[in-house]
């Protein structure tokens, strides 16, 4: 039998690769839920914190809340049209992924720059030590989702043909969206 | 053998996702209502948990 045989044997559920990925995800909760639990419990326990989010920009955030939530959208259809072997479907879902993507990224930075510009670096105090390592070990994972997304791309036809290749990096970007989501009123709305 | 999944109606889940991020941010800009949009925000992310794992998870979904 074929490798190409023994992944299309592949019975429905929990597959190989699927357990894979989720083993792989589960290390990155430990990584974010660590920051997270680390930055709440200090939080909770000092002052000053409140003052310092004050100087974040929620309205480039919730763009950016909005963008991620989009482009979670966009992906799940384009596991949908892979499924049904769209591949015009596939293509253009897909490329909106990198879009939305290179969108969020581009906005950071933009946010970042103020921020720098502003005197706020990471060694401004604890607060935007945490700001600045969450959101950037985040921003690195968005990063590596378009590269994994725009890699899918360039294989469309190989994507149509093992669709799974499409929801394992859904499944990927969904995580990455939903640590923002946690991220987002932590940061800027608390 | 190809196994077909019925998908949820992600284009509901998706506006219920904005519907969600919207009430949070308005809330947050209410006077004390950043407790509200709090609750309202881990709303969504329990929405979109739910989302993810209905979308990719152990439900099963095979092609072959």
């Amino acid at each position: 039998m074929s490798a190409h045989a023994q992944v299309e044997a592949l019975p429905p559920g929990l597959t190989g690769p699927k357990l894979a990925v989720w083993w792989f995800l589960a290390s990155e909760i430990m990584v974010f839920g660590g920051l997270i639990a680390s930055y709440l419990v200090l939080r909770l326990g000092g002052t000053g914190w409140a003052e310092a989010s004050q100087h974040l920009s929620p309205t480039l955030a919730a763009v950016n809340t909005l963008v991620l939530l989009t482009s979670s959208y966009t992906i799940v259809r384009a596991f949908v049209a892979a499924e049904h072997g769209d591949a015009g479907g596939l293509r253009v879902n897909l490329a909106l992924t990198v879009v939305g993507g290179l969108i969020f990224l581009g906005l950071k930075a933009v946010e970042y720059t103020t921020e720098i510009r502003a005197g706020f670096t990471p060694g401004a105090g604890i607060f935007w030590s945490f700001y600045y390592t969450m959101t950037g070990l985040h921003a690195l994972h968005v990063l590596g989702g378009v590269v994994v997304n725009v890699v899918i791309l360039a294989a469309t036809r190989a994507s149509l043909e093992r669709p799974h290749r499409v929801e394992l990096a859904g499944l990927y970007w969904h995580f990455v969206d939903l640590v923002w989501i946690f991220l987002f009123p932590l940061l800027y709305l608390s | 053998m190809s196994v077909e999944r019925a998908h949820p109606n992600y284009t509901a889940v998706w506006l219920w996702l904005l519907v969600l991020l919207g009430v949070g941010l308005a809330a947050s800009f209410l006077p004390g209502g950043r407790s509200v949009a709090l609750v309202v925000i881990f709303a969504t992310a329990v929405v979109r948990h739910c989302w993810w794992r209905s979308a990719s998870c152990i439900s099963g979904s095979s092609r072959a």
